[in-house]
């Protein structure tokens, strides 16, 4: 006689929950695990079950639509990965390209987020723009538990809309945790007259590449932004006619500023950093398309400094410096004992 | 001053093995510790763990020991714990040797801490079986576990169309 001898399979010993505990330990948000429910789907049909019930694992949705056209039954496949996150808070992450889009309502878009507009901790958008219009046009979404923004055009998009200004005041008036923020936009027409749209008090990460803000507009949000770590502002000229009743100590650690178009008269960079102190600042990097003199670098940096040194600045980057007076550079190098990297670019 | 004695605890395991253990180490156990508290006067009979084994508990009670005093979860920081979301597969390293067995002891450790209510042993289970899933195509999964597939193709291609816009990152 002979019989057949099988070990038992991990799920004929181990209990489903038991199982589907392990699955949930798997960080959904990791790129290499971004396939992770598919994978444990396709196991066998037990797997599967345990999958579906294991909430966890849905909670990450990144949609790069690029190879593919964006389709009303890809959003309904994107909708049903969504619903087996049964209510966990989850993070969205879509990049569609407008050539790609051109024939989708915007309905679906909409339809997309607003079933879980109220549960989004991420979301990162690289859409064209009549889609963010479209979807704030049809429901005034709020995503009270939003800690990071992220909106770019589509690369391939060059459309003349102004998406930002059309987001409704309210819309983030209950996102008290959102800390990073990375706009990439053209807002031309005063995004930032509205600054009460985002809750700039709670912004940690700060990167804002709009070449059309105004530099005072910049560096309001900046002052605003009273957390803030780390900032990126790309921004148009300096702020020749920035007054503001500001100066209290800022946390920021990094800060990178970059200068775009205009050229700089004389004495308009020191007046730039005057109102600032960063008493925090370890990493500074300025760069300028064109040249500026060490002179002018120099004097707005001696005025940075002579407000409050920045006893801690161990890292300063100066690009498109030009090739004019070094004096005031010295002068601040002298009081920045601590800088250990210095990288100077004419 | 001595310090007072610590109370000693016989359990006998489901091979007829027996242990002795100090009280503080058991009660790492949310089930040993609920039945010990159950017992108003002291026993010499020892506690019946009818679905662990000998090795098995000699293994459970190696972690115990090891992590002895350590604050126990409290029901509540357990469901504080449910409710985030970020989990990570990260281990200790004594706890990363000492999970480093071969798959069946493995599976034993794990139904042993879900059956005795040791939540950071169970844990520490999960990840591992968590960290052996991790990278691994359904087919490398199924050959680590001897798992057959029992999908149709047709169900197979299904699945992968469902989601395959997942893959495009």
């Amino acid at each position: 006689m002979s019989s057949i001898y099988r070990p038992k399979v991990i799920h004929e010993i181990l209990p489903f929950e038991v199982i589907s505990l392990a699955f949930s330990f798997i960080d959904p948000n990791d790129p290499e695990s971004g396939t992770l429910p598919t994978r444990l789907s396709l196991v066998c049909r037990t797997w599967r079950d345990i999958a579906l019930d294991t909430a966890h694992i849905w909670t990450c949705v990144h949609v790069e639509v690029r190879k593919r056209v964006l389709t009303q039954e890809l959003l309904v496949s994107i909708r049903k990965w969504l619903i087996n996150s049964r209510g966990l808070p989850c993070r969205l992450h879509l990049e569609v390209s407008l050539r790609r889009s051109h024939e989708l309502p915007l309905s679906l878009f909409s339809d997309l987020i607003g079933p879980i507009a109220s549960r989004l901790e991420v979301l990162s958008l690289r859409v064209p723009a009549r889609f963010l219009n479209g979807f704030f046009e049809i429901k005034p979404f709020k995503f009270p538990l939003l800690e990071s923004f992220t909106f770019r055009f589509s690369a391939d998009d060059n459309s003349p809309l102004v998406p930002l200004t059309s987001l409704p005041p309210t819309a983030f008036s209950e996102s008290t945790s959102l800390h990073h923020l990375d706009l990439r936009t053209s807002s031309k027409l005063g995004f930032f007259s509205s600054k009460t749209i985002f809750p700039w008090h709670t912004i940690t990460h700060l990167k804002i590449n709009d070449p059309t803000i105004s530099a005072s507009d910049a560096l309001e949000v900046f002052c605003l932004s009273t957390s803030l770590v780390h900032c990126e502002l790309t921004m148009k000229g300096w702020p020749y006619s920035f007054t503001p009743g500001i100066g209290a100590p800022a946390p920021c650690i990094h800060l990178d500023l970059q200068v775009l178009w205009l050229d700089i008269p004389r004495g308009v960079i020191a007046p730039f950093f005057r109102p600032l102190s960063l008493p925090k600042l370890q990493d500074l990097r300025i760069e300028k398309k064109r040249d500026w003199g060490f002179n002018e670098l120099g004097r707005a940096l001696v005025a940075l400094c002579t407000r409050q040194p920045i006893e801690g600045l161990k890292r300063f980057e100066a690009h498109g410096v030009g090739n004019s007076g070094t004096e005031p550079l010295v002068e601040f190098l002298g009081l920045n004992p601590a800088i250990e990297t210095l990288i100077i670019e004419a | 001053m001595a310090a007072p004695a610590t109370q000693q605890i016989k359990i006998r395991c489901n091979d007829e093995k027996e242990f002795t253990v100090d009280r503080d180490v058991l009660e790492r156990s949310v089930l040993i510790k609920n039945m010990l508290e159950d017992v108003t006067e002291q026993q010499d009979a020892p506690i019946p763990l009818p679905n662990v084994s000998g090795p098995v508990m000699a293994k459970v009670l190696e972690y115990c020991t090891h992590h002895r005093g350590e604050p126990l979860p409290s029901a509540d920081t357990e469901q504080s714990q449910d409710e985030t979301r970020k989990r990570t597969t990260d281990i200790s390293e004594w706890d990363q040797k000492f999970i480093t067995v071969d798959q069946e002891m493995l599976f034993e450790i794990i139904l042993a801490a879900n059956y005795l209510d040791i939540k950071s042993l169970l844990d520490v289970g999960c990840k591992t079986v968590a960290n052996m899933i991790k990278g691994k195509t359904p087919e490398e999964i199924r050959k680590l576990f001897n798992i057959v597939n029992d999908f149709t193709p047709e169900e197979e291609a299904q699945i992968k169309k469902e989601n395959e816009w997942a893959e495009d990152r």
